[in-house]
């Protein structure tokens, strides 16, 4: 395999070269943008750095890092939010080599996101401490750490590399910790823009645990957070951390042309009937499954020697595409042996290390990734990478693609949509992704379940007193949770003489960074030993119910039973062979409200934000062909207890008069017929086509939600009807999807005019013009209705009357 | 006393009469009370008249007396209607008013809400009101079946503690565990939590469900039968090997006879030893009050570090530290599970209070007989739990009967400090008392593995004790 050609959008997919070369090329290529090369901006080293550190330095400094380290020096705290690869290491890495030639004692912490960019990272920071003759170094503390380098790291290591989730698990012990706690200078907080939503309100807590403990030891390091471009740098590093920031987001590293191709999915059905469907009256589920395609289109580049990296969404879904790329492969015409692997959370790290290493040494052609390596992993340089589907921000978008082409060569990416709204959108619409105003990060601080879990570890690690108002005020809070624990028999004692832990040892342990459940559920093989990280709840009952069929390192696994009335709960597996995979369909009911917010738009119409609990019941699951996309066997039960929890929601409650109004406004030729057999043949057509309306109107909402806020479709819910017990009218609820809510439903709430307003445009002017909407504006794979009903004329109407009333109300 | 053991259903449908009767000669229990009827006709079969079998009864209309002599009663109540006739009969009764009552219910409830940071005791209100109408809110200790064992808490002046293992998940981990409380004339509830496999042929190394199952169908039910079977018929048994077979047989001997067994070349440390327990005001303490020092080579010389002041944190530390400086140094410093509580706490103070020490401290030779014995595998030690008191009283050690457990002293100590007051002071002699029973102890389990000469024959396999252990760690009332 070539690793020198530069790759380009006229030497592999030009239309020509593709006629002849791609299997069945129907003209998938619809458009391209590029973004043009941008030279670098740089700085003398020694305009910084004394010249003893720089004159070692091979290169002169980009802009970026040369204005951090001089913010830096000036005594604040930096946040670096520049391109991938632009050297944000080298900022907090080289000013540490600057406060380690002031104070020999000087020690640091460098904090990552994964086990995987610690280690990687490790390696990076040595190298320039060797290369600048710091008398340094740096060493990753963290679970796979071996016992008898753990004492040494901790008293004598100048740079202790490590990640949240054994931060908190290490902070039980500060006593151990003492030297470098005490000596802490610096603390570097790298790829700060993933802690967000749950886990980084987890990480929040935790940092100020972290620095509560280091002020203790009478430290008061300087704090970096490196970043990738969100919306809110500084707001963020602020959150997250508590301190105040300097922001750096003037990029002055070069890169190479960048091209992304937008790939249509041809048609999947030939023949007559299609073939003279004129272009707006084919619908995107008409098309071949995008996964297919886009391991299609790596297949492809990877036979023309082009090293690709391909992301999609689920760790099933990486395994699922490493299967159609093989058979993609067979099918081929260019005979070339090609080897694809996939690469997620869920692998053991043995096998990461080894496709992390065969990317690095150009030894795999394709591999199909979940968001695990768009982080800062150094895999080398990839030459091109294909997106299955948009990741649903704009930022991960431009992260993903930034993985192809490092330094100034050029580089390519194929976007491959999926058949839903979004996806449609963009394919459309590709000036969207390069707009200015990338999204925000959110940490919703606010939230007293996660915050109530981390004042008992804090009282664990040292008695809490009047002073801890600075890390968990303000004082009315924490002493409602002290007084809260208290009665609870958890804590005992006061502000005034220190509150302490009084639980079972260690309530670190309880703590699950990524999610606010903490039950995590081990997976054991009947027949063999499988090594796998630990499931949480919600993904158990989605994922791994009795029945399921799921992939995992390229073998299948059939999920014989749930054990769950133990404290180590456990799935057991064994391992199967079928070519298909399971998804669970649920159903759900939001019940015991509690308004916290609301907006009373007049005429009966009603937005509100608060609490609800949600109900969740997995109830029975689809086994699916993996190569088809068809079913095989519907809806096979499961036998799990509904999940309930309690989340923030938001709603739109209708008046009823609403009903007539609707029906006026649709075509009676448009109602929709509920079918004789199912959940809903009680209905009439017309009850079943407002049915279909508040439906859509919920679904479109939450399909277009993450184009105006940053949040990801998973982590919300959704669920409509026409008569709800405690509203007692017509109404479509949003719900986060974790206990105690991480603030996505109510953003929806505060953003409802910008977010219904876009939704009523996507719908309106769907092409599919049909009814009962298709994928691209209605309909959502995470449904658990099987997407009935669904009536866009109805949602049109439902969220225009909605719409007219906000309107009215902000200007009346 | 009462002695009241806590059986909940998990562990009832799981506990078998061996291990029954196990528990009862354990605790020495009077009275045995599990919430389901169904369980009656088992207990009273296994059980001996001595010991009362108490489950959940229905709505009978008035109070059931449990147990109870002149000092001391134990008595369910249903509603609070029953709670009602109950203070009428005892303010009425006035041989009792000098006695102390201890109500068992299912009236109260512990819940945390944590969206809005409140906790709530369910039933409280009905409750507290009835007590409020007699004048008699401050006068009971009430147990509720509703809370776990290690919940004690006052609401609105009612003092509740729970009594049932796994009550409530928010309040801790759950496992099938055996609750026992020693209901004191002076309402002082020393309570003690137990896993059900402590017990009956469980408690030996290497024998679990599907072991003891084998060895029921080879006639052996007992830990004695065990410890009198030969390794060439128990490694006979299908799922076991010569191994297993040899460990497990030790272990029962060593639980049966009371004896130690050292690991081929495990020695204690040269050098007499100072022998410590510390009195804090918890788990995560703000002050260590009392630090207990004994030195068999002075003539068995005790010496409390004691201060009183819950504000004058370093009191008793520094006394101890400059003592330990002028006379102590280079002598091994021994505590029972001192990794987990003693040496970090101390270490921890010294930090905070007096760091000159910090040197000395840290360079002193600590030692931790539980982690020589049981997690390095040095010693098998005998007793059904690996605790201090339970290896101890294997080994011939006769208790001073305090009453106290390390959890209730913390707790007392929180109410001092919280109010100090002559009602809230603690009965300082007592506490004295307490903590020298407890190095005592220790030094006497250390002397016996200095002196004695068995030798394991066994080679691996501790899991008994090490990790049927580990969840109890940490809990003050364990070590």
């Amino acid at each position: 395999m070539s690793q020198n050609t530069t790759p380009s959008l006229d030497a592999v997919l030009n239309a020509n070269t593709l006629e002849e070369t791609f299997p069945d090329y129907e003209g998938q290529l619809i458009d391209t943008i590029a973004d043009p090369p941008r030279k670098a901006n740089t700085v003398p080293a020694t305009d910084v750095l004394p010249d003893e550190l720089g004159d070692l330095l091979e290169n002169d400094l980009y802009s970026h890092q040369a204005e951090a380290i001089r913010e830096l020096q000036s005594g604040n705290n930096v946040t670096v939010a520049t391109s991938t690869s632009s050297g944000k290491t080298w900022v907090y890495t080289l000013y540490f080599c600057l406060q380690k030639m002031q104070n020999p004692d000087a020690r640091a912490l460098f904090l990552y996101p994964t086990k995987a960019l610690s280690v990687n990272q490790e390696r990076k920071v040595n190298d320039l401490f060797d290369q600048l003759g710091i008398d340094a170094v740096a060493e990753t503390y963290d679970g796979d750490t071996k016992d008898d380098r753990k004492k040494l790291i901790r008293d004598r290591v100048d740079v202790v590399i490590s990640n949240f989730a054994g931060i908190n698990q290490y902070l039980d012990s500060h006593m151990k910790w003492r030297d470098i706690f005490k000596n802490c200078e610096l603390m570097a907080i790298d790829e700060c823009h993933t802690y967000t939503g749950v886990h980084g309100m987890h990480v929040a807590w935790v940092i100020r645990r972290l620095r509560r403990l280091l002020d203790h030891y009478g430290s008061d390091p300087q704090l970096v957070c490196s970043t990738a471009t969100i919306g809110n740098p500084r707001e963020h590093s602020e959150h997250l951390t508590g301190a105040e920031f300097e922001i750096i987001d003037e990029d002055g590293s070069p890169h190479g042309r960048r091209e992304v191709g937008f790939w249509q999915p041809p048609l999947q059905e030939t023949g007559d009937l299609v073939e003279e469907l004129e272009e707006d009256e084919i619908l995107p589920s008409m098309r071949r499954n995008s996964d297919e395609e886009a391991a299609g289109a790596l297949v492809h580049l990877a036979k023309n020697d082009v090293q690709t990296l391909m992301f999609t969404d689920s760790r099933q879904g990486t395994e699922i595409g490493v299967k159609r790329a093989i058979e993609a492969a067979r099918s081929h015409p260019d005979g070339k042996y090609i080897d694809v692997e996939p690469y997620h959370a869920g692998l053991s790290k043995r096998k990461r290390r080894a496709v992390e290493n065969q990317l690095n040494a150009g030894q795999v052609d394709g591999v199909i990734s979940t968001s695990a390596l768009e982080l800062g992993i150094d895999i080398g340089s990839m030459d091109a990478t294909v997106l299955a589907g948009y990741p649903g921000t704009r930022q991960s978008f431009w992260q993903r693609i930034g993985r192809a082409g490092r330094g100034t060569t050029d580089s390519l990416s194929v976007f491959v949509p999926q058949s839903d709204a979004i996806d449609q959108y963009i394919l459309n619409n590709p000036d969207y992704v390069l707009e200015e105003n990338v999204e925000d990060a959110v940490i919703d601080l606010s939230n007293n379940p996660v915050y109530a879990k981390h004042i008992l570890c804090a009282a664990s690690e040292r008695p809490l007193t009047e002073a801890d108002t600075k890390w968990f005020g303000p004082r009315d809070r924490l002493s409602r949770a002290i007084n809260m624990w208290q009665a609870a028999g958890q804590l005992v004692g006061d502000l005034d003489r220190g509150a302490q832990y009084n639980g079972t040892a260690r309530p670190q342990s309880g703590i699950s960074m990524y999610a606010t459940t903490d039950e995590q559920y081990d997976v054991r093989q009947v027949d063999g030993e499988i090594d796998m990280e630990p499931l949480d709840k919600e993904r158990v009952y989605r994922e791994y119910h009795p029945g399921a069929l799921v992939l995992y390192d390229g073998d299948q696994y059939e999920v014989q039973e749930v054990v769950e009335d133990r404290i180590n709960p456990y799935v057991t597996v064994e391992r199967s062979n079928s070519a298909n995979y399971t998804q669970a369909i649920h159903n759900k009911r939001i019940t015991d409200l509690d308004v916290e917010r609301s907006y009373d738009l007049g005429g009966g119409y009603q937005l509100c934000a608060g609490m609800g609990t949600v109900h969740i019941n997995y109830s029975a699951y689809n086994v699916i062909d993996m190569y088809t996309g068809e079913i095989v066997e519907p809806m096979i039960p499961i036998d799990l207890a509904p999940i309930s929890l309690r989340t923030q929601v938001m709603w739109i409650a209708f008046p009823r008069e609403i009903v007539s109004r609707v029906l006026n406004e649709i075509p009676r030729s448009s109602y929709l017929q509920p079918e004789d057999s199912g959940e809903f043949a009680s209905m009439g057509e017309e009850e079943y086509t407002l049915a279909g309306g508040l439906h859509g109107g919920e679904h479109g909402m939450i399909k277009m939600a993450p184009l105006e806020l940053r949040l990801d479709n998973s982590d919300m819910g959704g669920l409509s009807t026409l008569h709800h017990n405690e509203v007692g009218s017509p109404v479509w609820f949003i719900h986060d999807a974790v206990e105690g809510g991480v603030g996505f439903a109510h953003s929806v709430y505060e953003n409802f005019q910008s977010v219904a307003q876009r939704t009523v445009e996507r719908i309106d002017n769907c092409d599919c013009e049909r009814d009962v909407g298709c994928p691209a504006c209605l309909m959502s794979s995470q449904c658990g209705n099987q997407n009935e009903p669904l009536h866009r004329p109805a949602a049109i109407s439902f969220l225009r009357a909605a719409l007219n009333k906000v309107e009215d109300a902000t200007t009346g | 006393m009462i002695g009241l053991t806590v059986l909940p259903e998990v562990t009832m449908q799981r506990c078998g009469g061996n291990q029954l009767q196990d528990i009862v000669r354990y605790f020495d229990s009077d009275v045995i009370f599990t919430p389901n009827r169904i369980h009656e006709p088992f207990l009273s079969t296994e059980l001996d008249d001595s010991v009362h079998v108490m489950t959940q009864p229905l709505n009978s209309g008035e109070p059931i007396e449990i147990a109870g002599d002149n000092d001391i009663q134990l008595v369910w109540v249903s509603t609070p209607a029953d709670l009602e006739t109950l203070i009428q009969n005892t303010q009425q009764n006035l041989r009792q008013e000098s006695s102390e009552v201890y109500l068992l219910s299912d009236q109260l409830a512990v819940s945390v809400n944590l969206i809005d940071l409140e906790a709530r005791l369910d039933g409280l209100a009905a409750y507290r009101d009835t007590l409020a109408e007699r004048n008699a809110v401050g006068e009971f200790t009430h147990l509720t079946i509703k809370a776990n064992p290690e919940y004690r808490a006052e609401w609105q002046g009612v003092d509740v503690q729970g009594v049932m293992p796994s009550a409530n998940e928010q309040q801790g981990i759950s496992y099938a565990g055996i609750a026992h409380f020693e209901l004191q004339s002076n309402g002082i509830v020393g309570g003690k939590t137990r896993k059900l496999e402590r017990f009956g042929l469980r408690a030996v190394d290497q024998v679990g469900g599907t072991r003891i199952e084998t060895l029921r169908e080879a006639n052996i039910h007992s830990r004695q039968d065990l410890s009198m079977s030969s390794v060439k018929k128990i490694s006979s048994l299908s799922g076991f090997g010569q191994t297993t077979a040899r460990t497990a047989i030790e272990s029962a001997q060593v639980i049966e006879q009371g004896e130690i067994r050292k690991a081929s070349g495990a020695s204690l440390p040269e050098g007499k030893p100072i022998f410590i327990d510390i009195e804090t005001d918890g788990l995560n303490p703000t002050i260590i009050w009392l630090i207990g020092v004994y030195l068999p080579d002075q003539d068995g010389r005790y010496m409390p570090f004691i201060e009183t002041d819950p504000d004058k944190p370093d009191v008793a530390l520094e006394a101890f530290l400059s003592w330990l400086a002028e006379f102590g140094r280079d002598r091994p410093i021994v505590a029972y599970n001192g990794w987990n509580f003693d040496f970090p706490v101390i270490n921890e103070h010294i930090a905070d209070h007096c760091p000159r020490y910090l040197e000395l401290w840290e360079s002193s030779y600590r030692f931790d007989l539980y982690d020589w014995a049981v997690k390095k595998n040095n010693a098998t030690l005998p007793g059904l739990t690996n605790k201090l008191e339970d290896v101890a009283e294997a080994l011939g050690w006769e208790p001073f009967d305090t009453g106290l457990t390390g959890a209730e002293v913390a707790r007392l100590f929180q109410r001092y400090a919280a109010n100090p007051c002559p009602a809230t002071e603690l009965d300082w002699e007592r506490h004295k008392r307490y903590c020298e029973d407890d190095v005592r102890a220790l030094a006497h389990i250390y002397n016996q593995i200095k002196a004695s000469t068995n030798r394991m024959t066994s080679s691996g396999g501790r899991s008994r004790s090490s990790n049927k252990n580990s969840t109890s760690q940490g809990t003050l009332s364990d070590f």
